[in-house]
């Protein structure tokens, strides 16, 4: 099958760029990394900065940090961000990853963040940094986020009692012809922990309703696991329109309910 | 070796023989050197004399070629000159030729050709008339013809040697339906798939011949017609105006029909239709005998009703140019050449506005609009030349073609809309080369050899499309290319002057057509599944093989012919089960295994007196999907004609009786078909001529209305009832 690497192809969704041809006449290439700001937040004296391709949705998001002192990127020893939604009775994370420095722009890190839902009237999202400079100073506080809905997370209770969130990864824009297919599975565990399931089978079926109960399925790779809780297979849509791809979680002494996600798939 | 010689001379229509000041011609056998009485002697397709028991017919001084006519001999065009006053015609049982020849106007049949016996027959009307060749109906408009069972992608379908692609996935536009029968001068069928070198491929061939300008100085003609009960109206002119090198022909009809009605008062909704159909000639005829001809034909039908599909055609239409240069080259060893360059455009546009879509059987609670469109150039060059005594004839020839396709689904329901690429910008490029020659192997056998090497790639360019193959096959998807072999032997004995008997055989290799490779989402009448192309199909392989008896005694002619074709690598549908459910099944091209065709046919033709006329036609294949071990879908049963015709002067009158068998065999892995019950239905049509310019016609077909269907009627659509129809002809 035609399968590439999602993650090696997300990671590289950092969408490197492409070399901009400056104007002066030393015709130096300057790449840059294509996301945009969406917040930013003053802590003792550093600003950080988050950066991201779209606006945050729920769902799987790649999550970019700067951090600055003075106009002046600061190398960090240490960097956590955890996800934070504040409700009225009570608080939860969700599953996310923990900054790196990126090897291609060195001033940003990378972490990830599926939201499990949207912020709202329910509540709101922010994110609590904690990082540790090369001068050893510990720093901490928060950064307000704003996450918008989307179809992309979904999550499932199992007969045991396990709640089981999964992300759809990709195709991040659904179109038709054959592209990958992923999803991520986590666990909840607490309201503040949810590791990655690593070992589990889904169950997939892809669905085009047209009308009156009657549709058809399309030819598709069933995502197999490959590690971090990341499932990954192939879907080749036969179709532009409304489609849904229905999903159950089964691990050796688990099967979660059934869950469907709805989504558009577009003509390329 | 004399008389074959003659023979050969007659057969590719060199006829060299002059005709004396007198103009008395006489008409002898070629071979017994006896005159010939009763020879009918047609000029411009109209009678001008009988000969009498000495050979001889008066022929008007002004009249420069004389078609004759008789029965047991094969038709012979002669030119009158000054210094010879005899034609020799050649015994139909020494039929050499491989194409039976359908002639639209006019000419009297004999037993390896046919005539159109209604100057109204529609073009498919015409075809159904042939045994060995079915329709494939789906309506009242466009039939799809079949030869010997095989339909699509397995003949060939061309207007005057012009490649020419259907526009509509679901077969809504055979190519035959943008000819119309008075722009159609002959039908040249060639059942068995032995011209290999000019068809460059074993497929049975169908080629339309329209007709040219013929330097009339001055011709008008204008003919109108109604029936009943489907009000179907026509009205159509022709004209011509010549000098001496430059000819003018146009052509033009209009059509209209509504819903037809099937026998027992049925009336059949969505089965009207309106046409509309132009054709421009000119000849250009050089003092050196070389001539160039420039045709245009444009076809436009418009709210066509499919009754058998879930779909209407909003509109079909057709432009076509086709130039052609046609030289001799004295004094060497070339006859003559042609030369031909053409181009066409089909735009097919359908849907379903005006159906119930949310009762249907399938694909409910939507529309779904649908277009299609190809467009095709080509050249070929043929030679006609000889090569140490030996006649060979070389053809080149080279198109090619790209075919879209798409189509929404609206639905009812508040689901966003829906849109697939079935044909993604597909190309389909062919070169080819053939050539065919005779060998005398002595006085009374005749041996035709002949070739054809194709080069065949077929690309698909659309990305979409091509991403979806991939994921389905899991590999690249990259041009299909072939080199493609075709040939054929026929070997002709000559027993006697009354008996001769022939067999051919012919191997062949196919390419999946476009729609076999990267078809998407096709849905399919015959059985009910959505179809999707396989990239990968290797092509088939074809060994054919036909024996033909033809045996004349005194005013009797009969011919039969036995066929057997075997098919490898038989290229059909095959389940997808992954995806398929009970609303919606799919499959997708395989070569599944082996499949043959055998069958035969017969005619009786008789002239009882010199106006009295039987033409007796039965025809039967037996198709085995061998891997499957079942029926091949849409087999006609066995059927057969029974026609008699009564002429004198300016009257004529005949009566027709059709008939098939129920047909039991029927595919029920690859097919929904059911079987279907025999029939037998009466025609009557009636003719005079007034003044030699008026003529009217009185049809009434299916006299007694029955309610029948053909086997290879989709969804069992009836045909029509009892119908009545006049038509008026008026020449100037």
């Amino acid at each position: 099958m035609y399968k590439n690497s999602i993650l090696k192809k997300f990671s590289i969704v950092i969408l490197l760029v492409v070399a901009a041809i400056s104007c002066d006449s030393s015709n130096t290439n300057t790449p840059e990394l294509e996301a945009s700001l969406l917040s930013t937040a003053s802590i003792d004296g550093y600003t950080v900065e988050l950066f991201s391709e779209n606006n945050l949705r729920s769902g799987y998001n790649n999550l970019y940090w700067k951090v600055s002192k003075d106009g002046e990127v600061i190398e960090l020893d240490s960097f956590s961000a955890m996800p934070i939604m504040h409700m009225t009775q009570m608080s939860h994370s969700c599953p996310y990853t923990s900054p790196e420095m990126m090897s291609d722009f060195t001033d940003y890190y990378q972490s990830s963040a599926n939201f499990i839902m949207p912020s709202g009237e329910m509540g709101y999202w922010e994110v609590q940094l904690e990082f540790t400079t090369k001068s050893n100073e510990a720093i901490s506080g928060e950064i307000d986020i704003e996450v918008e809905p989307s179809w992309m997370i979904t999550s499932a209770q199992s007969s045991n009692g396990n709640v089981y969130f999964i992300s759809w990864y990709a195709p991040e824009t659904p179109k038709t012809g054959n592209q990958d297919l992923a999803f991520m599975v986590h666990k909840r565990e607490s309201m503040m922990s949810f590791p990655a399931v690593s070992d589990a089978e889904l169950e997939v079926y892809p669905y085009m309703d047209m009308g009156g109960g009657e549709g058809h399925s399309t030819p598709f790779e069933t995502p197999a696991a490959t590690g971090a809780g990341m499932y990954e297979g192939s879907i080749n849509y036969s179709m532009s329109g409304t489609w849904t791809t229905t999903v159950t979680v089964m691990t050796e002494a688990d099967t979660s309910s059934a869950v469907t996600f709805e989504y558009s798939v577009r003509a390329q | 070796m004399k008389f074959l010689k003659l023979f050969l001379l007659f057969g590719i229509g060199l006829h060299a023989i002059s005709f004396s000041q007198t103009h008395t011609l006489y008409v002898y056998d070629a071979k017994k050197k006896t005159p010939l009485e009763n020879a009918h002697i047609m000029h411009k397709q109209k009678m001008i004399g009988y000969t009498k028991a000495d050979g001889s017919v008066e022929i008007n001084h002004e009249i420069e070629e004389v078609m004759i006519h008789l029965l047991g001999y094969l038709e012979t065009t002669f030119s009158i000159s000054q210094s010879a006053d005899t034609a020799f015609v050649v015994p139909s049982v020494y039929q050499m030729d491989d194409d039976i020849v359908v002639y639209a106007h006019g000419n009297q049949p004999d037993i390896n050709n046919y005539k159109n016996s209604s100057a109204h027959l529609t073009l498919d009307q015409m075809l159904d008339n042939v045994d060995g060749v079915s329709m494939i109906q789906r309506g009242a408009f466009a039939w799809e013809p079949m030869i010997r069972g095989q339909d699509d992608q397995r003949i060939n379908l061309m207007i005057d040697g012009m490649q020419v692609f259907k526009a509509c996935v679901d077969k809504m536009d055979p190519v035959t339906s943008y000819v119309e029968s008075d722009n159609l001068s002959k039908l040249i069928i060639d059942k068995s798939g032995s011209g290999v070198a000019e068809n460059g491929n074993g497929n049975s061939t169908i080629n339309l011949i329209t007709k040219k300008p013929d330097f009339e100085s001055f011709k008008l003609n204008v003919s109108t017609g109604v029936r009943y009960p489907d009000f179907y109206r026509v009205i159509s002119t022709t004209s011509e105006v010549s000098s001496e090198q430059h000819s003018f022909r146009f052509s033009g009809s209009i059509k209209q029909a509504d819903d037809f009605v099937a026998g027992g008062d049925s009336n059949i909704s969505n089965s009207g239709f309106g046409k509309v159909n132009l054709n421009l000639a000119y000849r250009y005829r050089a003092g050196s005998g070389n001539t160039l001809d420039i045709s245009y034909i444009f076809d436009d039908a418009r709210d066509v009703g499919y009754p058998a599909l879930l779909m209407d055609a909003t509109r079909a239409l057709a432009n076509m140019l086709r130039v052609q240069y046609n030289w001799n080259e004295p004094g060497t060893n070339v006859s003559n050449t042609s030369l031909l360059i053409y181009a066409n455009t089909i735009d097919h546009e359908m849907d379903d506005y005006e159906r119930d879509v949310a009762n249907r059987a399938v694909m409910r609670n939507m529309y779904m609009p649908m277009a299609g469109i190809t467009k095709t150039a080509g050249a070929k060059l043929s030679r006609n030349l000889s090569i140490a005594e030996q006649p060979v004839s070389l053809f080149v020839d080279g198109y090619i073609s790209k075919a879209f396709g798409d189509m929404m689904m609206i639905s009812l329901f508040d689901i966003e809309d829906m849109y697939i690429t079935n044909l993604g910008d597909i190309y389909t490029g062919s070169t080819r080369v053939g050539a065919k020659t005779n060998f005398l192997f002595s006085e009374n056998v005749l041996l035709k050899l002949e070739e054809s090497l194709e080069f065949n790639r077929v690309e698909l360019t659309d990305k979409s499309s091509k991403s979806f193959f991939e994921g389905s096959y899991g590999k690249e998807v990259q041009p299909r290319a072939r080199f493609l072999f075709s040939s054929s032997a026929h070997l002709t004995w000559l027993l006697n002057d009354r008996l001769s008997l022939s067999t051919k055989g012919i191997f062949s290799q196919r390419q999946a057509n476009y729609i076999e490779l990267y078809g998407h989402y096709i849905y399919n009448y015959v059985d009910g599944f959505f179809y999707d192309g396989n990239p990968f199909l290797k092509p088939e392989t074809t060994l054919n093989s036909e024996i033909n008896a033809q045996y004349q005694i005194a005013e009797n002619a009969f011919s039969v012919s036995a066929y057997y074709k075997q098919i490898y690598n038989y290229i059909s549908g095959m389940i997808d089960e992954d995806i398929s459910n009970q609303f919606y099944q799919f499959k997708r091209y395989d070569n599944v295994g082996d499949a043959y065709l055998t069958g035969f046919e017969v005619r009786w033709l008789s002239n009882w007196t010199r106006s009295l006329t039987t033409d007796i036609r039965t025809a039967y294949t037996y198709a085995q999907n061998k891997t499957l071990d079942e029926p091949l879908p849409l087999i006609p049963p066995v059927h057969g004609s029974f026609l008699t015709s009564y002429s004198a002067n300016t009257f004529s009158v005949s009566t027709t009786l059709e008939w098939a068998a129920q047909q039991q065999r029927i595919a029920e892995q690859t097919s929904i078909e059911d079987q279907t019950s025999g029939f037998a239905i009466l025609n009557f049509e009636a003719g005079k001529t007034w003044g030699n310019k008026l003529e009217t016609r009185l049809t009434i077909n299916n006299i007694l209305d029955q309610y029948y269907n053909q086997h290879t009627s989709i969804g069992n659509i009836p045909e029509s009832g009892r119908s009545f129809m006049i038509t008026l002809s008026y020449s100037l």
